[in-house]
């Protein structure tokens, strides 16, 4: 069966192993969703159809709340808010255990040959991330988009880019829907190129390499490092993980700035806004998600100036 | 009812007079062990600043609401209160205290909701002293609050988090027990959030050289039970009797009172004792605020101003139900279990970290005995939580066909006293109206 999921702290392999069809929402629902809910919640909420499986992530009020009643069997996941205890680390595990329970009842079979699921899967991410460091961003974000959703990943290495001279910058917040991906165009038209991907849709959302040897031994225990102790998030506690994570982009891409672009109903990404002033390493631009449809012009503007700034 | 002007109502003046503008709009029972609820709660403060001048440790317990103050009542000399409690001060503070307007430049302005406050407090140093272990419960309770802790590191602080999950009822076959207030839950999930609290235990077992063993847990949990004991017995006069014996304020300062005993046992005893005594004789003279007749109001989330609440009681309506999210402090604690594993079962009662559909289910449980009539969700502005909570407390009752409003609450609801008003009194005809129609 399919089986949709949002949030990236799903692991496809994991299902796959189950004998299930993994597939990740990265879409929003329709900007006139319903005050006060985030259109990414929503979004998930519009794609599920019957028949299908679904796993929704509580990482947020938002997602916790979403509608109980769903039209197809939804399995809920409690993804802990803390992850530098034993103790997260083990319910996350717990979690995946219980996951396997639900996919097995619902027309799967026993978790198979999870570690080689798992090292296919993490050879198909290392190629992601090649072109997250290679590729113009959107070309990289839609490559991410095809494996969130099928898991398919281009055939060949990507080829890098010349130096365009464009501002190198963060991007920063919850899922980009596919619909929203010209925002990356806007930036590229305004000086500056996003080089570190930090949405949910992004690189930010692809797991950490995973230990080969213990993926062998443990693959549970591989995911578990792979995923939990490594995506960066609004939502863990401490959020240290995202300026660890903003660091090495700085260190290893030379980021030179952050966009930030929340949900404007996600309480967690915004915010990130003022931690990210106090953190003071770089400047910070807030996009709001429904500046991509009603003022462009103005976001133009900020991003100019921001390259500008720079320039 | 009386006014804050009233002869009697001289305790409360010196704490309109130190910046609780807003109690000059309230209305008091005038009874003087209410009058005295009212200056215990208010009276927290000195009464922190004193314990911390003393060399006592002060614990800034926040979102778990009820579990981790059972904790430091077992330690000699520690005190725990609830920074979340800042909630109010713009309202008790009619905004003059400036918390708002500090969070705001805090980056945490009015897209959160009016806890944001306590980014303000702990900015200035006002309001209540610096904690000396600030405590946070993080996983399944309301995203508000855990930008607004984690904003805190900030302003130098360094929460101590623990992961309260979200509860779920046991999967098929799953191990299950029974918590105090009768759901299931697996088995896995107590034991997940006893060894979160363990972990709690030892670091403030660390923190206040206190070896927190057993026997004081033990000691403590039977104390707090008496003071859930009276809270509940308190409240099921309160919301059953049928001349409302208490007002809704009052009841609410009550049910406060369980969270963290005002964060002075042996005094919150005393004067759980006195409100139950006044509300027991009123019973047994069979007087008190409404007449018989008052539409039955199940109540679902505290309100930003209290205002709103009177607002209510003169239009008609009285309280018969209420979920202040407060029904984890108030159920027992099992004497007879190993301590944690009692206060994590306690903990997992906790409405607001399940779904909607199952808080609003338990609310409606709960109070249908009661005869509700009418339901009013107090939509606390700016909370994450306030979109969906209408739309399942409306399903929840469907079948009852109760009429639900969901009402905004701002801080100080002034502005909007006609339409808000307006509403209740709509809310309460149209209940008034079933009455007469059926059968
Ligand atoms: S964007 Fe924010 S509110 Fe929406 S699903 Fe993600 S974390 Fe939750
Ligand atoms: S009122 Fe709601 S959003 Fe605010 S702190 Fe309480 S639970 Fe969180």
């Amino acid at each position: 069966m399919r089986v949709l999921f949002a949030s990236p702290f799903i692991p496809p392999e994991f299902i796959t192993a189950h004998g299930h069809r993994p597939s990740r929402v990265l879409s929003a629902a329709a900007t006139d969703c319903h005050q006060g809910r985030c259109a990414v919640a929503a979004g998930f909420d519009e794609a599920l159809v019957r028949g299908d499986l679904g796993i929704v992530v509580g990482s947020c009020d938002q997602m916790r709340r979403s509608a109980d009643g769903r039209v197809a069997p939804t399995f809920r996941f409690h993804l802990p808010a803390t992850w530098t205890t034993a103790n997260a680390a083990r319910q996350y595990g717990d979690e995946l255990q219980r996951l396997s329970v639900f996919l097995q009842r619902h027309g799967g079979h026993a978790p198979a040959d999870l570690a080689t699921h798992l090292l296919d899967h993490d050879t198909r991410r290392a190629r992601l991330r090649t072109g997250c460091s290679l590729l113009p961003a959107r070309a990289a974000a839609e490559a991410i988009a095809a494996y969130a959703v099928s898991g398919v990943v281009p055939a060949s290495d990507p080829v890098a880019q010349p130096p365009d001279g464009r501002v190198p910058i963060a991007l920063l917040g919850g899922p980009l829907p596919v619909a929203a991906f010209d925002l990356y165009d806007l930036i590229e038209g305004c000086g500056a190129r996003v080089v570190l991907d930090g949405c949910e849709s992004g690189e930010r959302g692809l797991a950490a390499p995973c230990d080969r040897r213990l993926a062998a031994d443990d693959p549970l225990a591989a995911l578990v490092d792979s995923y939990f102790l490594a995506i960066p998030d609004a939502f863990r506690r401490p959020d240290s993980l995202i300026f660890s994570w903003l660091e090495r982009g700085i260190a290893e891409r030379g980021v030179r700035a952050v966009v930030v672009r929340p949900d404007p109903w996600c309480d967690l990404w915004r915010a990130v806004v003022p931690r990210l002033h106090d953190w003071g390493r770089l400047p910070v631009v807030l996009v709001e998600s429904d500046g991509e449809s009603g003022s462009r012009a103005r976001l133009a503007t900020r991003i100019e100036a921001l390259t500008e700034m720079l320039g | 009812m009386i006014a804050l002007d009233h002869p009697t109502a001289g305790v409360l003046r010196r704490w309109h007079a130190a910046g609780n503008l807003r109690l000059a709009d309230l209305r008091f029972d005038p009874a003087p062990e209410c009058l005295a609820l009212w200056d215990f709660v208010l009276s927290e403060e000195d009464r922190l600043r004193a314990a911390q001048a003393a060399g006592g440790f002060i614990v800034g317990a926040m979102k778990d609401l009820g579990t981790i103050p059972v904790l430091v009542a077992a330690i000699p000399r520690a005190r725990a209160f609830y920074p979340d409690g800042a909630w109010w001060l713009p309202c008790l503070q009619r905004q003059s205290g400036g918390q708002l307007a500090a969070a705001d430049r805090l980056g945490i302005g009015e897209g959160f909701c009016p806890v944001r406050a306590l980014l303000g407090c702990y900015a200035a140093g006002s309001d209540f002293p610096s904690p000396d272990l600030d405590i946070c419960a993080v996983g399944a309770t309301c995203d508000d609050f855990s930008a607004v802790a984690q904003r805190l590191a900030g302003l130098g602080r360094d929460p101590l988090w623990w992961e309260l999950p979200a509860f779920r009822a046991p999967d098929p076959g799953e191990a299950a027990v029974t918590l105090p207030n009768g759901e299931a839950a697996p088995a896995v999930l107590v034991a997940a959030v006893a060894a979160e609290l363990q972990r709690v235990r030892v670091a403030l077992g660390r923190a206040t050289g206190t070896a927190l063993d057993d026997l004081a847990l033990r000691a403590s949990i039977r104390r707090a039970n008496q003071v859930r004991a009276r809270v509940r017995e308190i409240r099921e006069l309160a919301l059953g009797a049928p001349y409302s014996p208490l007002p809704a304020v009052e009841l609410l300062l009550t049910e406060i009172l369980a969270l963290h005993f005002c964060s002075d046992l042996d005094r919150c005893l005393e004067i759980l004792d006195g409100v139950q005594a006044v509300v027991a004789d009123r019973v047994a003279r069979g007087v008190g605020h409404q007449p018989a007749d008052a539409v039955r109001v199940l109540w679902l989330n505290p309100v930003a101003d209290l205002r709103v609440l009177q607002w209510l009681e003169e239009a008609g309506g009285r309280l018969a139900g209420t979920d202040f999210m407060t029904a984890q402090a108030m159920a027992p604690i099992s004497e007879d279990l190993p301590p944690i594993t009692a206060l994590a079962q306690v903990a997992l009662c906790d409405r607001m970290i399940g779904s909607d559909r199952r808080r609003a289910a338990l609310a409606v449980a709960e109070a249908r005995p009661r005869g509700i009539e009418t339901v009013v969700v107090a939509r606390v502005p700016g909370a994450s939580h306030g979109c969906s909570e209408g739309p399942a407390m409306a399903q929840a009752v469907a079948t009852m066909g109760w009429p639900v409003v969901s009402i905004e609450v701002p801080v100080v609801a002034d502005a909007a006293s006609g339409q808000i008003r307006g509403r209740l009194e709509a809310l309460l005809e149209t209940a008034l109206t079933r009455r007469t129609v059926r059968p």
